[in-house]
């Protein structure tokens, strides 16, 4: 687990300028070409992504057929099953083969069960998003809390229990904070479930029973993440002139925290939470094991065990979709917060 | 800092009050009670430790679907779990007529669980369809299937081979409705067995209920519901916490606890399967019988399983547990543990100076334990026991196909007869056997083993063979693994099957637990 040093933020006018009636010509059809460059650089990520992945896992020994024939295997099995999956084929035809599917909306059948394998997603994808989104909401919501105090409470008590548990929430692996957390939480005290999922959509109160545990356990190190550096960076704001020159106009605190303060300190915050989601849709593939829970960090485990090349190859495009997806926001809200960025 | 401290006193106000209101959040989340799946007394659940590869049992290929199967069809033959002698199934009686026809005498009015009748023709087209799915070469014997009347089935074989009443326990013998041609049939299979499925959610749970068409005895529970969960520490707290009633494939290491616990009954029954040192006998130094021997002299096994399984398991000397009807008591002196025998043995080979072996063994915490105590046992007689851990599909590829390496530390899983245990292992052209080199008088000894249905001959037979094997040692057996499986006080009706894989279709739980 790297942690990004804090990123150090700098003042931003009170009152930006606006600069949409002063465009020069051509500087649509600019935004316009940047705008196709980042469509095209998204697109050619998506291919390099599920071609590395393609291509890594071809690079280990062994292959579905192996895991299809079990103890049952025979040369001429395997040979059977290769040729009927299409695993005698040059590399780059079992790929293009693959992505021609994908374009046309069809991901294949999982080699090891015959399932479809958007079958699989649609199943699992949901209970995946929503243990992220759990995790993400806990990591703002608790981290940016803690931050403030850490940072307004610097060098007294609260300040210093926020820093130290800040570090201590990093430090500490994910799954091994799920198996304490169900210890204590499941088996010593029997309040909620030591295992499993429940569905949003099956009502609330189950699903926030049973996502609790894993949400702590998946998001304990986005909090700590979010919290040290939104300190870090208020830190550094509260002794810039301007926070000083609006206390002196006698704005109040609260107003010049959020309006103020905060707006500056957001951007390495941000910039944290692009991090995070990232970090965070990998650390299902740990968490959902610990608390056998079935997403797509199950699904893509066992899937590597069996080689099952159509079911790894949708789970990595979807992941790559999500942290695509989560980074382009994260430019669009660094836009919005930071002008000067809007500028160049 | 003082500037700033007293102004933002509000916003820290509002900052714990929000912290104080996820906190009420999470409270108000526990207030529900907890209940696990199975609280009501009607319903039992269990946990699978591995994913169906498919609930068709004639398409899926992994051993430990077995679980998820039983319950659903009912086998022609069935086989008494301490022993693994054949009994009635589906099928009420069965016999040779001649060396290759087995006459099987079907109940009557059987059916499957949608209601539909299981009579010979039935029977035909489920052995016939097997022929042609994934697993048909445990029927590769066979020549064809008859069904003359509605209970009586004839099922001729290519060659004399008695081993096929028990094949008929397994897999091939779990007869599929008449929906198996259907392509969702994996999704909603029809068997004729105690329960049918409700529901099932790959990588989660089956749901299931009791059969009102299967033929024996109601099983007691009404529902039965089977969670998927392949982490066996994620098995053992859901059994810990209540939210299952029974678990096996559990870490040894975890039993402390779970007896500690006293909700569960933890027991280790020692099945089939058990943990080997495949040999490529082609290959140098394992070419030389005196090497093999001396490797088998060498190693320690009760040590290894002290070290390995926390004690659950017992020594392998043969490819058979003791309490199983072929086991041959005779084998118990075989390889002691004689260190200094060895290392005559290996200075005969020509070795004194020591020995490079290469082999492959999965990556996993109790394999690099085992590998760990293992190289040291090689190592007082001179051997460099060089392992390579890696996923066990690669491994396999490497060692079995490739010939990468001189051995192979891999686990050999059950069959309900041991004809195919011993003909896998070591006949000649088996994959298992990747040097391809043949025992002497073993492939005849084989061949008579199953030319006879007598238990007593059949014992003898694979006794003449275990001394071939013995003097052989084509490889390393070196425990049975024992299944350390838990469960709910309120359980009862477990009996622990030899072959390894449990069946809980007859599980009781009394309510109040």
């Amino acid at each position: 687990m790297s942690t990004a040093p804090p990123v150090t933020a700098a003042p931003v006018p009170l009152q930006p300028q606006r600069d949409g009636a002063a465009r020069p010509p051509g500087r649509r059809a600019a935004a316009a070409r940047t705008l196709a460059l980042r469509a095209g650089a998204f697109l050619a990520t998506l291919v390099l992504a599920t071609f590395v992945a393609f291509w890594l896992i071809k690079l280990v020994p062994g292959d579905p057929a192996t895991a299809i024939a079990g103890e049952n295997a025979t040369p001429e099995r395997l040979a059977e099953i290769r040729a009927q999956l299409g695993l005698d084929k040059p590399l780059l035809a079992q790929y293009g083969s693959w992505a021609a599917g994908v374009v046309h909306g069809d991901f294949g059948t999982s080699l090891y069960s015959g399932q479809s394998v958007a079958g699989l997603l649609a199943q699992r994808l949901p209970v995946t998003l929503s243990l992220v989104f759990c995790s993400l909401l806990l990591a703002v919501v608790v981290g940016v809390a803690a931050g403030i105090v850490g940072a307004v409470r610097n060098k007294r008590p609260e300040g210093r229990v926020v820093t130290g548990a800040a570090t201590l929430g990093i430090a500490v692996p994910n799954f091994w904070l799920g198996l304490v957390l169900v210890t204590v939480f499941a088996i010593w005290n029997p309040w909620f479930p030591a295992t499993g999922f429940s569905r949003a959509g099956d009502g609330a109160g189950e699903f926030l029973r049973f996502a609790v545990l894993p949400t702590l356990a998946l998001g304990a190190a986005g909090v700590a993440e979010v919290a040290r550096q939104l300190r870090g960076a208020l830190l550094e704001v509260f002794t810039a002139d301007y926070i000083r020159m609006a206390r002196a106009k006698g704005i109040s605190g609260t107003a010049l925290l959020v309006r103020h303060a905060l707006r500056n300190a957001g951007v390495p915050v941000v910039t944290v939470l692009g991090l995070l989601i990232n970090r965070l849709v990998g650390g299902t593939v740990v968490v959902e094991v610990v608390f056998a829970i079935p997403g797509m960090g199950t699904l893509v485990v066992d899937a590597v065990k069996q080689r099952d090349y159509p079911v790894i190859q949708a789970v990595v495009l979807v992941m790559a979709v999500i942290v695509l997806v989560a980074n382009a926001i994260v430019e669009i809200l660094y836009r919005r917060i930071d002008p000067r960025i809007r500028l160049s | 800092m003082t500037l700033y401290r007293t102004t933002a006193s509000a916003v820290v106000r509002r900052a714990l009050l929000g912290l104080l209101g996820v906190a009420l959040l999470v409270t108000a989340a526990c207030g529900a009670p907890a209940q696990g799946g199975g609280t009501t007394a009607t319903t039992l659940t269990v946990a699978v430790s591995n994913n169906p590869s498919s609930l068709d049992p004639q398409a899926g290929p992994s051993g430990t679907d077995h679980v998820s199967l039983y319950p659903i069809y009912a086998t022609l033959v069935e086989f008494d779990p301490k022993t693994l002698v054949a009994t009635p199934g589906l099928a009420e009686s069965w016999s040779f007529t001649d060396p290759t026809t087995l006459r099987l005498k079907l109940r009557p009015g059987l059916k499957f669980s949608d209601g539909s009748p299981l009579d010979a023709n039935a029977v035909k087209a489920s052995l016939e369809r097997y022929q042609t799915q994934t697993n048909k070469a445990d029927l590769s014997n066979v020549a064809g299937v008859e069904a003359p009347d509605p209970t009586t089935v004839v099922i001729k074989e290519k060659t004399p081979d008695t081993s096929l009443v028990l094949v008929l326990a397994d897999r091939a013998g779990m007869i599929v409705g008449p929906t198996a041609a259907n392509a969702d049939f994996a999704q909603k299979p029809v068997g004729a067995g105690p329960y049918t499925l409700v529901s099932y959610s790959p990588g989660d749970r089956l749901v299931l209920k009791r059969n009102p068409n299967y033929y024996g005895t109601p099983p007691p529970m009404e529902n039965l519901e089977m969670r998927i969960i392949t982490d066996p520490k994620a098995a053992a707290n859901a059994l810990l916490s209540g939210q299952i009633d029974f678990a096996d494939a559990l870490d040894a290491n975890d039993i402390p606890q779970l007896r500690n616990s006293g909700k569960l009954t933890v027991e280790s029954p020692v099945g089939l399967y058990f943990d080997m040192i495949y040999f490529n006998l082609a290959q140098k130094p394992l070419d030389d019988v005196r090497v093999r021997q001396a490797i088998n002299l060498a190693l320690d096994r009760d040590d290894i399983i002290q070290g390995t399984v926390n004690g659950q398991g017992e020594p392998a000397r043969q490819p058979l547990p003791t309490s199983h009807w072929a086991y041959d008591k005779a084998n118990d002196s075989v390889w002691p543990h004689d260190v200094a025998k060895a290392k005559q043995l290996m200075a005969e080979a020509g070795y004194a100076g020591g020995v490079t072996l290469t082999t492959v063994a999965t990556a996993s915490p109790l394999e690099i334990r085992r590998n760990e105590i293992i190289r040291s046992q090689l190592a007082e007689i001179g051997i460099d026991y060089k392992v390579q851990s890696m996923d066990t599909n690669q491994g396999v590829s490497l060692y079995f196909e490739k010939q990468g390496t001189n051995a192979a530390q891999y686990g050999w899983s059950g069959r309900p007869d041991p004809g195919q245990t011993y003909n896998r292992l070591f006949a000649q052209n088996s994959y298992q056997n990747p040097g391809k080199v043949a025992i002497p008088g073993l492939d005849q000894v084989l061949a008579q083993a199953v030319a006879t249905e007598d238990t007593a001959q059949r014992a003898a037979a694979y006794a003449q063979a275990d001394k071939l094997i013995a003097d052989f040692a084509p490889y390393a057996p070196l425990y049975f693994r024992g299944d350390v499986t838990a469960y709910s006080t309120a359980v009862t009706g477990y009996t622990a099957s030899l072959l390894g894989k449990p069946k809980v279709a007859f599980l009781n739980k009394s309510s109040g637990a």
